[in-house]
């Protein structure tokens, strides 16, 4: 029995784990619907997802970005998107990077969250050009079973 | 006396009955959460000054997305041209008329036309995107955003 029972145990850990990292990088959100948006397929190294949730004092208070599960304010999200920049740049410093940022923001979040995010995007030192705006189809339009 | 020099057995069943309940439990509780779709957008490069002849501005189309307070809806312009309240349906046919009527015009003189959103900071991230996502219907493959920038 004794082997059955490790591979029993593995499945479980495999199964811990796995549950674990998938919600890591992305956070319960209400996104905002779109008609007309590509379906997305998961890409590597080359895209960072930055979770935008609504901010709290109904929208007057600073952004609450997270990456990679950890919560970050602005001037750690324009560190760690530096190091992720720099990462795929291919011409040197200043120069743009080929890093995609995925902007997952909830759909009452002030769009002045999301301007700040795209400022520390666009800021010289960064220099990550490529947005996606992360959505969801409206429940009028979703296939069923989705 | 016989009975103590016998091996003792544990029944193994009910603790792997345990660990396939576990197994059981974990599958049915996991959610792989998933993407649904993306709108792609560019943000504008700061390339500094290039010398050379003046080149005459794109032709745009401005959409512009104003709030007055938290209460109070958005409103959808093009220009100078109120089309209504975000809440209302009819006001995004009638942006996806007008987008619609500038391409048909930029087509016939052959340029290339460019959507350019501007959303004041109060706007909620929903109307933003559905102005993204209509400016995508109407085919403008060039989208960028203006705005006055933030001070943290």
């Amino acid at each position: 029995m004794t082997p059955m029972i490790d591979v029993t145990f593995q499945l479980i850990v495999f199964f811990l784990v796995a549950n674990d990292l998938s919600r890591k990088e992305i956070v319960d959100l209400d996104l905002p619907h779109a008609l007309h948006a590509t379906e997305d397929t998961p890409s590597g190294a080359d895209r960072v997802i930055i979770n935008l949730r609504r901010s709290r004092l109904g929208g007057t208070g600073a952004p609450i970005v997270s990456v990679r599960g950890r919560d970050l304010d602005l001037a750690q999200l324009t560190r760690e998107l530096q190091t992720r920049a720099d990462a795929v740049r291919p011409k040197g410093p200043g120069t743009p990077s080929e890093l995609t940022a995925l902007l997952r923001a909830d759909e009452n979040a002030p769009w002045s969250d999301v301007q700040h995010v795209m400022q520390a995007c666009a800021s010289p030192r960064v220099a990550v050009y490529r947005l996606q705006f992360a959505a969801t189809l409206p429940d009028a339009a979703r296939p069923a079973g989705r | 006396m016989s009975d103590e020099n016998e091996p003792v057995h544990l029944n193994m069943t009910p603790m792997i009955d345990v660990v396939f309940q576990l197994i059981v439990f974990f599958i049915v509780s996991m959610k792989f959460k998933s993407l649904d779709m993306k709108i792609e957008a560019e943000l504008p490069k700061e390339c500094g000054m290039v010398p050379g002849p003046a080149r005459p501005p794109d032709p745009k189309v401005d959409v512009r997305l104003r709030r007055a307070g938290r209460d109070s809806p958005t409103e959808i312009r093009v220009g100078s041209l109120s089309l209504g309240n975000a809440a209302d349906e009819s006001a995004w046919i009638r942006l996806k008329t007008c987008l619609d009527v500038a391409k048909a015009r930029a087509a016939d003189s052959s340029v290339r036309l460019i959507g350019e959103v501007d959303a004041a900071p109060a706007v909620a991230t929903a109307d933003v995107v559905h102005a993204l996502d209509v400016l995508h219907a109407a085919e403008f493959s060039d989208v960028r955003f203006t705005g006055t920038p933030l001070l943290r």
